[in-house]
């Protein structure tokens, strides 16, 4: 008490003025101009914008950068060592099993004159999310143009779509994940029976944030419970990557169309690393979740008791990467 | 230290000019120090929310005691820092800024100062910026409910925040 006593000492009488306050004219004409200069950065153009953004990460906050990707890296290398030596055995496995195989699919696809298959393109990256008011639901990934990470591409974990790419520079592009309010994806159910597009629907609190699957027909087969899929249309993410699953009706629109709300195949906040899909809008990506892995999202996001342990993941005919 | 305060004395200005320029130095480094602190905790650490927005306190801070045009580009310096590490909705904080820099600039000279004013001129300020920033945001901005909350939350940690230093460096009136 006696250092807050001591810290207010001389409060309680007016402030004397110092020289120029209150304002000179110059003084009022310079804040004036300063407040020009801030409301003509906010509407500059985006791409000019980004400029500065990655100016300033790459100079001023690249050691704060650098401390938290350390972090990051340390923290994930602790909490998952254990997973990742589970992995490991288990590719020691797949690659065991697979090496004779590939031979073998190689001389097939060539006896038939069959390309290649076009996926499993992917450039593996970290995710780093600044948590700050106005980043909500995007992140930083720690490659770049040259690896391949281009705006518009897909980012991807073994459970489905996380969101896309929307800035990129060298040695580092800014994305968004599905919370963000421009994330759409056009969708379809896993049996291509009905398409539709999925689009993130703002909840008063950021924690009520929930995806939606919009467009589908009114008078179509019964959806609720089933698996959704990106469709490939649009351009942007390539066909057969889960997005969720569909829980229940959110409105209809009767008689042309009905809207359900999905439960996601991935939760962002918790994803550190991911892949972006160097794949192509074309390509079917579907053979990269086998259909047990998708039985179990459904499983696991309808909230069934998991099947089975699925950190142990990757195995013949699993998601690859 | 004394003999700094030779050096920043003028010959004809005395005590008093000697006395501003170290006040001045003093509230640079505190400055610096709160947005090294603000960094760290919110990209080094990446803590979000559960740290203090150190940023606006130090606009708040130089705010009070610089003059108008001086508020306003600090305010805008240390704006562009965070919307660097916000990803979205450029320029927001450093209009947001600007405008608690001028604002704080202004209404330190027309209030009498106590202890209640110190705390309200906190948590109006942050208050100002998180609504600024808000109503520049772009479309990645949330709701209005949960901006009010999370200023009012952001407010009232920026107060406890704010005296906690006020007690620790033993800072007056005069020496900021």
């Amino acid at each position: 008490m006696g250092q807050i006593q001591q810290g207010f000492a001389g409060i309680g009488r007016r402030r004397p003025r110092r020289s120029g306050a209150g304002g000179t004219l110059l003084d009022i004409l310079l804040a004036v101009f300063t407040l020009v200069i801030g409301a003509t950065l906010r509407f500059t153009p985006a791409e000019v914008q980004a400029d500065m953004a990655t100016a300033l990460r790459a100079s001023v906050l690249r050691p704060f950068v650098a401390i938290r990707t350390e972090l990051e890296t340390a923290r994930h290398s602790v909490s998952e060592l254990e997973i990742h030596r589970r992995k490991i055995d288990s590719l020691m496995a797949v690659v065991t099993y697979s090496a004779s195989l590939d031979e073998e699919v190689e001389s097939l696809r060539a006896l038939f004159d069959l390309g290649d298959r076009g996926v499993g393109k992917f450039v593996g990256v970290a995710l780093l999310r600044t948590r700050g008011a106005g980043s909500e639901g995007m992140f930083i990934v720690n490659k770049g143009i040259d690896e391949g990470v281009t705006p518009g591409r897909p980012v991807i974990t073994p459970d489905g779509v996380v969101g896309r790419i929307v800035q990129a520079r060298r040695g580092s592009a800014v994305g968004i994940d599905w919370t963000h309010a421009d994330f759409r994806a056009s969708a379809m159910v896993e049996s291509g029976s009905a398409y539709g597009i999925v689009w993130t629907e703002r909840g008063t609190y950021r924690e009520e944030d929930r995806l939606v699957l919009d467009g589908l027909p009114y008078h179509g087969d019964p959806v609720i419970g089933k698996r959704v899929l990106t469709s490939g249309l649009g351009s942007v993410y390539p066909r057969g990557i889960p997005i969720g699953v569909i829980s229940e009706v959110r409105a209809e629109r009767e008689p042309w169309a009905k809207t359900y709300w999905l439960t996601p195949a991935v939760k962002p906040a918790s994803v550190l690393y991911a892949a972006v899909s160097v794949a192509g809008p074309d390509d079917d990506l579907r053979s990269l979740w086998s259909a047990d892995s998708l039985d179990a999202l459904a499983d696991d996001t309808l909230g069934a008791p998991p099947p089975r342990d699925r950190t142990n993941g990757i195995r013949p005919g699993g998601n690859g990467f | 230290m004394a003999a700094a305060d030779q050096i920043h004395r003028s010959p004809a200005g005395g005590e008093r000019e000697g006395t501003v320029v170290r006040n001045r130095t003093r509230l640079v480094a505190l400055s610096v120090f709160l947005v090294a602190l603000h960094l760290l905790l919110h990209v080094g650490l990446g803590l979000g929310a559960l740290a203090p927005d150190l940023v606006t306190l130090a606009i708040l801070i130089v705010a009070r005691t610089s003059p108008l045009a001086v508020a306003a580009f600090a305010g805008l310096v240390l704006g562009l820092l965070k919307d660097a590490t916000a990803l979205s909705a450029f320029g927001a904080n450093a209009l947001a800024g600007i405008v608690a820099g001028i604002l704080g600039s202004l209404c330190t000279r027309l209030i009498v100062y106590s202890r209640w004013f110190f705390a309200s001129y906190l948590f109006f300020g942050k208050l100002a910026v998180d609504t600024a920033v808000w109503v520049a945001g772009g479309d990645n901005r949330g709701s209005l409910t949960e901006a009010a909350v999370a200023a009012g939350i952001g407010g009232g940690y920026l107060v406890f925040v704010g005296f906690f230093i006020v007690i620790l460096l033993g800072l007056t009136e005069e020496r900021l």
